[in-house]
């Protein structure tokens, strides 16, 4: 890995593109010795060979063909952005007439000054994204989906969004990863949600690409005084998965809500990091992250809460809560504290269990099938997150497929 | 009111360390330094067999190969390990018959803190160990344990007269290379306390060892060995306090426990070494690696300690639940204040089936102290029902100071249930309204609320204790309102 990004590195001619492969390949694959790193082992993706080339090696790549109608079939909403193989593709994509809201075509690199390989990696070799700016004052009533669509595709894909919100505007995302023809793929990528004062914003995250798509994913999320920004991870079916979720709550009477269910059956590893750095007074932030997990997959949730000296008053409160359904999976939590300001109340909780026996024989006491009735109380389980969708479409859509993948009728 | 607040801050701030003072004794020092010379030093100073030489030979080479750890949330300057005096004994080392014989001195300091020796003999029915330094100076009580067929001795002695239980038992729970700071002591151990209850027996007396850092300089090593045969039952207490020093010590302590078939452990400890002044000067680092085994079924471990001495503290006291329907218990409170530093919580590994294990830390904060929690509960494949509960509770007096926790969970078992709680507040000012309505000022409605907040621990501590742990976190604390 390390020797091709050596390879391409005189190919690339953005000096800032240039300085963060120099660094991705200073600081070097992540490896398990890595506490951020110490459950989930990064080179089992990149042993799937995938490779890396510049942009222009990329483009080459391109040239496929999605029918409209397959769009159409996984879509709820008439504005979608779609990117193929992490490339846009315009007629795909139907994108919202409004003198505000502002599409760029991008170019989103950045300059990059962290010490996180994927992160400079995404920001050297960044092939699209969305560059999104949203004016003050709008209300965006439907939803904007983004798709990402893999389509027999060995490179690892860089994409880096990044969304501007304006004061007082409200609007609704939902991402989706989809594998078109099942083939391996590895999507690294990275997105930055600027969200002004008292602005609202969903965003939620579908992950349901079959197990052969793997997701390295970095959002970061930075929040101005009185806004409410909610991100939701839903992590369903793939092959290694690994989020990281960071609230940089800026502004005083912010809310942050961070919610994510992992329903895993099969391999699945599932890694989801988040991070919530309360630097100033007088905010709130939630988060509940529910797992279950099945066959012989694999959970890790990390949660770590900062509150610094200047956020007196901050109320924060984390939740953990998983669901062993098999003797092969494993979860690894930790919940964490850094609390460095006196006046505040922050909690934390993680929990790990499994199906009450008196509630299944509840069930089964009416006539209920064992696994149907397991597949019921699952289903329960993990309804606490989706209820908490405000768009019904999607809703009933994510309802559905979880009762497809537990095998029971809603 | 804030004014008021800011006077008892200030007060409990300057408050001097109670038991600062230093004893003159000559000493019989080893050369400054660690080589392998000063392991062999040590082991012929001690008339050590050869076998333990070569196993301190062997600790020591595994040390040289091992980086320091850094990982904990602690931030100290690098300790110079060439520069410290491994070992360090009182002169007078005559056979001792009765406490008439010991050192005056050496009373006078014990009389100090408030242990005179036949006092405590007569009082409270408790067997001390007394660790001087290194080297124990007087073991009473021995008598009394022998007729039950209990060993209680230093650690020195029961090599050399009982090797086979030393030889069994040493670095079984605690591996000669497990990591950096029990590498060290393995290698270069001075002296310790070892304990041995015999099958079906019920230890008549809680057994205790009095732990204190005298000579400039030198730091202690420890070594506990702790082993409750089948059906057997013991309380150890140990306790410590420091005289005030302006150098950093050292001390890297090393305690295993072992529990067979039926066997309880209790083994309870206050901690109050010198924590550094107001500025965070001096003040002892304490590194140390304690574990216990619950090698039989049915045995039991439980761990209570109050932290609330040492600059650093870095001590993590572990359970491993290997036999079926074994129980680990670990309760703590620890109390940082000024520039203390604390970094301290537990493990539970569960590996035998119906295994529990129930962990309750409370962290107290103030001044410019950190304070972390760091746990790890790990349940193994095959404990089946195997049951966790875990809170921990931080309290933060003052804007200066940190909370952190870090605890672990690792699963892989779906018959098991594991529960984590944490939480972080101060003082509510609703409470101290609620104490000081009914006529009780703010400095004991405080010191209330903190005697409530670690009662659960508390009521963990055998009553000798409970009475210093108290009264320790009043010196400590009692007051200071963020």
């Amino acid at each position: 890995m390390i020797k091709e990004l050596e390879n391409i590195l005189p190919t690339i001619t953005d000096e800032k593109q240039k300085a963060s492969l120099q660094k991705a390949i200073t600081i070097g694959v992540p490896s398990m010795k890595q506490e951020e790193w110490k459950y989930t082992y990064y080179n089992k993706i990149l042993q799937q060979g995938f490779t890396t080339t510049n942009l222009e090696g990329f483009k080459k790549l391109q040239g496929l063909k999605i029918e409209k109608e397959f769009i159409d079939a996984n879509s709820i909403s008439t504005n979608r952005i779609v990117f193929v193989n992490g490339i846009f593709h315009n007629e795909l994509s139907t994108l919202i007439n409004h003198p505000k809201i502002n599409f760029w075509d991008s170019n989103n690199v950045t300059e990059s000054n962290t010490k996180d390989f994927l992160i400079e990696l995404n920001n050297a070799l960044t092939t699209d994204g969305v560059f999104l700016e949203i004016g003050d004052n709008v209300v965006v009533d439907e939803l904007i989906e983004i798709f990402y669509i893999n389509q027999n595709c060995n490179q690892i894909i860089n994409l880096k969004n990044n969304i501007k919100i304006g004061k007082n505007t409200q609007v609704k995302f939902a991402e989706y990863y989809i594998n078109y023809d099942h083939s391996p793929a590895y999507n690294n990528i990275v997105t930055s949600i600027d969200v002004a004062e008292s602005a609202n914003v969903e965003f939620y995250k579908v992950q349901d690409g079959g197990n052969v798509l793997n997701i390295t994913d970095n959002t970061f999320v930075q929040q101005a005084a009185k806004s409410i920004c909610n991100v939701t991870t839903f992590s369903l079916t793939g092959g290694i998965t690994r989020n990281v979720l960071q609230f940089d709550v800026n502004g005083e009477r912010a809310e942050s809500h961070m919610n994510g269910l992992y329903l895993l059956q099969n391999e699945e590893h599932v890694d989801n990091r988040t991070l919530v750095n309360h630097n100033v007074a007088n905010c709130e932030s939630f988060e509940l992250y529910k797992g279950i997990l099945g066959g012989k997959s694999t959970g890790v949730f990390n949660g770590k809460i900062v509150v610094a000296q200047a956020a007196q008053k901050t109320n924060a409160f984390q939740s953990n809560r998983n669901i062993l359904l098999s003797n092969d999976a494993n979860i690894y939590t930790k919940p964490q504290l850094e609390i460095f300001a006196d006046d505040v109340k922050c909690s934390h909780g993680a929990t790990t269990s499994q199906i009450e026996d008196s509630e299944l024989f509840y069930l089964q006491a009416r006539g209920i099938g064992k696994e149907v009735a397991r597949g019921l109380l699952v289903f329960a389980f993990g309804e606490e997150i989706v209820e908490k969708i405000k768009n019904e479409a999607l809703k009933d859509k994510l309802e559905k497929r979880i009762a497809e993948l537990l095998k029971i009728e809603i | 009111m804030q004014e008021t607040q800011d006077e008892i801050l200030e007060e409990v701030v300057n408050s001097e360390y109670k038991y600062g003072f230093i004893t003159d004794i000559e000493t019989d020092d080893a050369p400054i330094g660690l080589t392998e010379e000063t392991v062999r030093f040590i082991s012929a100073k001690k008339e050590e067999p050869e076998w333990m030489l070569e196993w301190r030979l062997k600790a020591f080479r595994d040390w040289q190969k091992m980086p320091e750890p850094s990982w904990a949330n602690v931030h100290f300057p690098k300790v110079d390990f060439q520069n410290i005096i491994y070992y360090s004994a009182p002169k007078q080392k005559v056979e001792l018959n009765s406490l008439d014989e010991v050192d005056p001195e050496l009373l006078k300091t014990f009389e100090k803190l408030g242990i005179s020796l036949d006092e405590q003999k007569r009082l409270s029915n408790v067997a001390i160990d007394v660790v001087f330094d290194s080297v124990s100076v007087k073991t009473t009580f021995q008598e009394t344990l022998k007729e039950k067929g209990i060993i209680f001795c230093s650690m020195s002695d029961a090599i050399k007269e009982h090797p086979e239980l030393v030889k069994k038992y040493i670095g079984s729970v605690v591996p000669k290379n497990d990591n950096f700071y029990a590498a060290l002591n393995c290698a270069v151990f001075s002296d310790g306390s070892f304990c041995y209850i015999p099958k079906g027996v019920r230890c008549p007396m809680e057994l205790s060892t009095y732990f204190r850092i005298n000579s400039a300089g030198s730091g202690q090593f420890e070594r506990t060995l702790l082993i409750a045969d089948e059906g057997s039952y013991v309380s150890y207490l140990e306790g410590c306090t420091a005289p005030q020093r302006d150098e950093n010590q050292l001390h890297a302590a090393v305690v295993e426990l072992i529990a067979l078939d039926n066997a309880e452990i209790k083994y309870s400890t206050v901690q109050n070494w010198y924590p550094g002044n107001a500025e965070g000067k001096g003040g002892i680092y304490n590194f140390v690696t304690k574990r216990g085994i619950c090698k039989g079924n049915n045995s039991k471990i439980s761990w209570t300690q109050v932290e609330t001495g040492s600059a650093i503290t870095w001590k993590y006291p572990s359970c491993i639940l290997a036999g079926d329907n074994s129980i680990g218990e670990f309760y703590s409170v620890a109390v940082t204040n000024n520039y203390q530093q604390a970094d301290t919580g537990t493990k539970m590994i569960h590996i035998g089936k119906n295994t529990k294990s129930r962990i309750v830390s409370k962290g107290i904060s103030a001044g410019k102290s950190q304070n972390s929690y760091r746990g790890l509960v790990k349940v193994h494949r095959k404990a089946e029902n195997a049951r966790n509960f875990s809170q921990c509770d931080s309290l933060l007096m003052g804007d200066q100071c940190g909370a952190h926790t870090f605890p672990y969970l690792e699963v892989s078992n779906n018959s098991s249930k594991v529960e984590h709680e944490a939480t972080t507040s101060k003082i509510g000012e609703d409470m101290l309204f609620y104490f000081q309505q009914r006529g009780i000022d703010e400095e004991t409605a405080v010191a209330m609320i903190v005697n409530g907040f670690c009662k659960e621990v508390m009521d963990n501590l055998p009553m000798e204790f409970a009475v210093e742990a108290r009264k320790l976190l009043e010196i400590s604390l009692e007051g200071s309102v963020g």
